[in-house]
């Protein structure tokens, strides 16, 4: 399906959890990725590298994934308002599954999530953006 | 099909109705036996191995929660016997609508499914399991002498994972149950593309802290990846409660909740199951800005997370004791808190078992290295708690009429005269952290478990416990 060409950015206070996101990505064939540690590097990433996928963490130093997600959905300069995000959160509940979906987020799963559940999120958002280009 | 009075007794891998079986089991029907429910009620004797005796490879699978799903008693006996030979718990359904039911009701790990029952098929009752968000996921594997491939398909089609033939063959009955409740089953998903990249690792068939078989199937059954995730673990985690106290020191109240926060993450997809627990409560404590509970939660999880990077340490290190850690082991098992201990008064034998507990976690630590000055601030806590305890205690004892309570009002003056010399020696440096507990352990703990047997006649509220067995044996 082309993931080849795939850019993925990492948004993640923890080493641990980012290599297991990382090897999700991997499995989906997904090679372009890139890490930052709070929300606020995450957007400098995403505009100097651009990215076809974001998994972040809702909670982290300086900026969490939940005001990066309304940030990025509002529209920055040299960010596609439209980029996929995967928010991440250890507070499973209704309101806060309801909180991500109106920040903008595009899949919020639960933590602690397996391998399985990561790397099923990730296709799921990779089909779905090929379905948007193939129907847009 | 065994008949009472008959004495099953296998040669090695001998045969009897078509069931095979090894040779470390015996199984004897007693007269009056109940067949039909064998497994609850009959009074069959059952030799099986020691603990010690379950082969390495399969140590995994000491304890993995089983739903077997068969109809015929013999068969039942068999694999309640293989199971269990090597340390896993079997529930038993007798038809396929039992089987869901009780699929439903219980968090297993993975269902052995029969074909042909009475009342529901192996086949209907896997469509129903399947039909189930929550159990959407769970390894239902088909026991089948039908080794015909259309046969086979219908299990797949079904929702059957894997199968396993019938009569048992052990080794194909412990290999399917490992490979599916240790995630190996999904590695396909990931064509082993953790391994490669992190080489070999070998897991010990326990951790003591760690559900390993959950953690695994976290990391889609890649040993490798699980391990590196472990040591990351103990790596970032093994500071947090030095964070989390300099957060608190420094008022930063957002700060230590984030540190709570990702220690509950960590521990969660490494399943370490008790850490998890108390680090959500310690984070939801300081989310509501609640210190006092707050210091007591971190307590709680200082008390868990300490033996627990102290056992994934050796667990993955892999070389033995030397001395000194070897003899501080020893004193970690005169430490360990035995609810046989329990003198029956809830309030005396919670603050033991936690005074237990925190012994232990100090010991711990004093085995993981951790710097003098954390060591110091422990045994400050602990010390206050034996104080506080012996004062809580005595109210009790005296308003309960324990005839020894003015005597041991008088001991406990003397230990706690002690333990504050003791204490302070130690805060000097002329005291080593070992002369301090040797003393604790000798003198202070030793009087827990002597007092809770003399209190028991007097204080015990709990109905389960047998008065007269503790009574004899002091």
């Amino acid at each position: 399906m082309g993931t080849e060409t795939n850019r993925a950015v990492i948004v993640e206070d923890s080493s641990q959890m980012r290599e297991l996101i990382k090897m999700a990505l991997r499995s989906s064939g997904i090679t372009d990725i890139t890490e930052a540690e709070n929300g606020a590097d995450a957007i400098d990433l995403i505009k100097s590298r651009g990215a076809d996928i974001v998994i972040m963490d809702w909670m982290m130093d300086v900026m969490d994934g939940m005001e990066c997600t309304r940030q990025i959905r509002a529209g920055i300069e040299g960010v596609d308002p439209k980029t996929p995000i995967i928010l991440l959160t250890g507070m499973v509940s209704e309101e806060s599954e309801a909180a991500a979906y109106a920040a903008g987020a595009d899949l919020f799963m639960g933590k602690p999530f397996s391998l399985k559940q990561m790397f099923n999120g990730v296709m799921k958002i990779l089909r779905d953006q090929q379905c948007e280009a193939v129907t847009a | 099909m065994a008949h009472i009075g008959q004495e099953l007794a296998f040669s090695p891998r001998g045969d009897l109705g078509g069931l095979q079986c090894c040779d470390q089991l015996e199984f004897r029907l007693f007269e009056g036996a109940d067949v039909e429910n064998l497994r609850y009620e009959a009074p069959y004797h059952m030799v099986r191995p020691q603990v010690w005796d379950i082969p390495g490879q399969h140590a995994i699978l000491n304890g993995t929660r089983v739903l077997l799903a068969e109809d015929d008693p013999t068969n039942q006996m068999v694999a309640i016997g293989l199971l269990e030979a090597v340390g896993i718990q079997v529930d038993i359904a007798a038809d396929g609508a039992r089987a869901v039911e009780m699929a439903l009701g219980k968090d297993y790990e993975i269902i052995l499914m029969d074909m042909q029952m009475p009342v529901m098929d192996g086949i209907t009752a896997t469509k129903l399991i399947r039909e189930q968000d929550r159990l959407a996921e769970l390894p239902v594997i088909a026991m089948t002498a039908n080794a015909m491939k259309s046969h086979q398909e219908a299990c797949l089609a079904a929702g059957m994972n894997d199968f396993i033939g019938k009569p048992f063959d052990p080794e194909q009955l412990y290999t399917v149950i490992r490979k599916w409740v240790t995630g190996g089953g999904d590695a396909e998903l990931f064509g082993g593309l953790a391994d490669a990249e992190t080489g070999e690792a070998k897991l010990p068939g326990a951790i003591e802290g760690l559900d390993l078989r959950a953690g695994l199937r976290r990391m889609a059954g890649m040993e490798a990846l699980y391990v590196k995730s472990l040591l990351s673990f103990v790596e970032q985690q093994q500071d947090m409660p030095a964070r989390l106290r300099q957060a608190l020191a420094d008022d930063d109240l957002a700060r230590a909740t984030r540190e709570a926060h990702t220690l509950k993450g960590a521990s969660g997809i490494i399943e370490a199951g008790a850490v998890r627990v108390l680090a959500a409560e310690l984070e939801a404590a300081l989310a509501e800005g609640d210190l006092e509970r707050g210091q007591e939660h971190l307590m709680q999880v200082e008390a868990k997370l300490v033996p627990l990077l102290g056992a994934i340490e050796t667990a993955l290190s892999g070389d033995s004791e030397d001395n000194v850690s070897g003899d501080i082991s020893a004193r970690l098992v005169q430490l360990k808190w035995e609810t046989a201990n329990e003198c029956g008064h809830p309030l005396i034998d919670s603050q033991h078992r936690e005074l237990f507990e925190l012994g232990t976690t100090i010991l711990g630590a004093m085995q993981s290295h951790r710097p003098l000055e954390e060591l110091r601030l422990m045994v400050d806590g602990l010390a206050g708690r034996i104080i506080q305890h012996f004062k809580s205690e005595e109210g009790i004892t005296f308003a309960a009429g324990f005839p020894g309570a003015p005597q041991h009002s008088v001991l406990h003056q003397e230990l706690t005269h002690r333990t504050v010399e003791l204490v302070g020696q130690f805060r000097t440096g002329s005291v080593s952290i070992e002369e301090l507990f040797d003393f604790l352990a000798d003198s202070v703990f030793r009087h827990f478990l002597e007092e809770d047997r003399s209190y028991h006649p007097y204080l015990a509220v709990h109905p389960s416990l047998p008065k007269t067995v503790l009574a004899e044996e002091a």
